[in-house]
């Protein structure tokens, strides 16, 4: 595919690219992997975040999207709150105890919009978690607080974000070191993004 | 209605750019030809030529941030900057460029480096003042669309070619000045004097058609960009108000200013040239005005007219 991407590089075509979703549901079965490898247990707490289009037809299909999710889940006792961020992103926050639920509904919020044709504005799923027991004993200021772990739907992969410090401030940056090691050991279950320099950082992050 | 956003190529804008990159190979392939007709040392010719090119590629980032005293900022310094970057990167799928901030009561920005991966996106502190959030992330995306689309590359490797022809030029008038063609060709001085002339001639000739198809490349790559920004920002309208507040800005900026930015007109996202002082052939920008029709136009697309 790098010819296309030249081709459409020397004819300045530009070209959104679609999302990947495919790769999303590794996470289910790695999820037992990063409660005993890493010591990261699931809040509960995830999101979508998508990059609106400024058009009728998308509001309503966001405001659709947000009834259909919502209808999921009164089944699984799951929560939805469609969010705008300041920089003018659009949020689905998604709540869930049971940790499979929430990538389930993820799945489906994106598929969805995928079906309408703004597959292409998705940008990212990203999944909360709390340091477990296991991580209890390291020292304070190595022991992240937030920890993230993003699904990027350009690419199909996954990279971990640990916000250094308990504001999640961009001012205090980031737990590089802590990240390289989550990554080493989550590649081995999850397609994990090889090139560091795309772990975009997400910290406006309503998550 | 599902294949809307994907369906994004412009058939027109990318049919004239083929023409006019077709038009500079076939001046280029010209000048070469007769260029060698005429028997230049061409050894020599190549490895200056060469060395020009690699230098220009990769010094183009530093020399430009250079000259126009830009500073590469930390995401400590600019979080929320660098996070707009980054969302529209991740969006675009390139790696995150790196960010600087040029301290001018101009409002402007550009992008360079000879790669996606090498890139730097620059904003004006005076962009940063006068325009607000939504603007910023529009400007922002038109240089992640010129970073996707390698527009520093391309425009470099086009105005290198004139860029030799200029330079062919100016030894000719050098040599033609002294009386002295080059060593090893004295015996038939005569018949290489009227080869002179010529290949001057030509030269000249390359020299103008060749900077005229360059700017037209240039304004199509704009264009390009412009549509690009559009579909990354989703809004249209947020680019064309951006443009809006950088040109009205722009005619009330004093000559001194215009005249030391003038140099890196074809990396900043408007010219420093106020409108109306230069035609539009000679233009490295498409006009204001002929911008903001042709996103109306990207407004009526998204909206699926």
């Amino acid at each position: 595919m790098a010819w296309r991407q030249w081709l459409d590089a020397l004819l300045g075509r530009p070209r959104l690219v679609p999302a990947r979703p495919e790769k999303l549901f590794a996470l289910v079965t790695a999820a037992p992997t990063l409660e005993q490898e890493l010591g990261w247990v699931s809040t509960g707490r995830a999101g979508v975040c998508l990059k609106p289009v400024a058009t009728l037809q998308y509001a309503e299909v966001q405001q659709e999207l947000v009834e259909l999710a919502r209808l999921g889940a009164r089944e699984t006792k799951s929560r939805v709150e469609a969010v705008r961020d300041e920089l003018g992103f659009s949020w689905l926050v998604l709540e869930d105890p049971q940790f499979e639920d929430l990538v389930t509904l993820a799945h489906l919020a994106v598929s969805t919009l995928e079906e309408k044709g703004f597959g292409t504005q998705v940008l990212s799923a990203v999944f909360r978690f709390q340091p477990g027991p296991r991580l209890q004993e390291m020292a304070a200021e190595t022991l992240p607080s937030r920890i993230y772990l993003i699904y990027n739907y350009k690419r199909g992969t996954f990279y971990p974000f640990l916000p250094r410090g308990a504001q999640a401030k961009a001012a205090d940056g980031r737990l590089e070191g802590a990240e390289l090691q989550a990554a080493a050991l989550l590649g081995r279950e999850l397609p994990v993004e090889k090139d560091p320099s795309r772990w975009y950082a997400l910290w406006e992050c309503p998550v | 209605m599902a294949r809307r956003m994907q369906a994004t190529a412009d058939l027109g804008l990318t049919a004239r750019m083929f023409f006019t990159m077709a038009l500079l190979a076939a001046v280029y392939l010209f000048f070469v030809s007769v260029l060698l007709s005429y028997g230049v040392d061409t050894g020599s010719l190549v490895v200056i030529v060469g060395l020009m090119l690699l230098a220009q590629v990769y010094l183009s980032d530093k020399l430009v941030l250079w000259s126009t005293g830009a500073r590469e900022v930390s995401p400590q310094e600019e979080p929320e900057l660098h996070e707009m970057v980054a969302r529209l990167a991740a969006l675009a799928d390139i790696p995150k460029p790196r960010v600087a901030i040029v301290p001018t009561a101009v409002p402007n920005a550009f992008a360079t480096g000879r790669s996606p991966r090498a890139a730097v996106v620059a904003v004006t502190t005076g962009l940063l003042e006068r325009l607000n959030r939504s603007e910023v992330e529009a400007v922002l995306a038109h240089e992640i669309a010129h970073i996707r689309h390698r527009d520093v590359v391309i425009i470099t490797l086009a105005s290198f070619f004139a860029t030799v022809a200029a330079f062919l030029v100016r030894q000719m008038m050098w040599w033609g000045w002294w009386g002295v063609p080059t060593e090893g060709r004295r015996d038939d001085r005569q018949g290489g004097g009227n080869a002179w002339v010529v290949i001057y001639l030509v030269s000249l000739l390359v020299y103008f058609v060749s900077h005229l198809l360059i700017r037209a490349l240039s304004r199509y790559r704009e264009y390009a960009a412009d549509r690009g920004a559009a579909f990354l920002t989703g809004a249209p309208s947020q680019l064309a108000s951006a443009l809006i507040k950088i040109s009205g800005a722009m005619s009330r900026i004093p000559a001194q200013d215009l005249r030391q930015a003038e140099a890196f007109n074809a990396f900043f996202i408007i010219p420093a040239i106020s409108a109306g002082t230069l035609a539009e052939l000679f233009s490295t920008h498409p006009s204001l005005e002929n911008r903001l029709a042709y996103l109306r136009r990207l407004e009526q697309e998204l909206r699926g007219r």
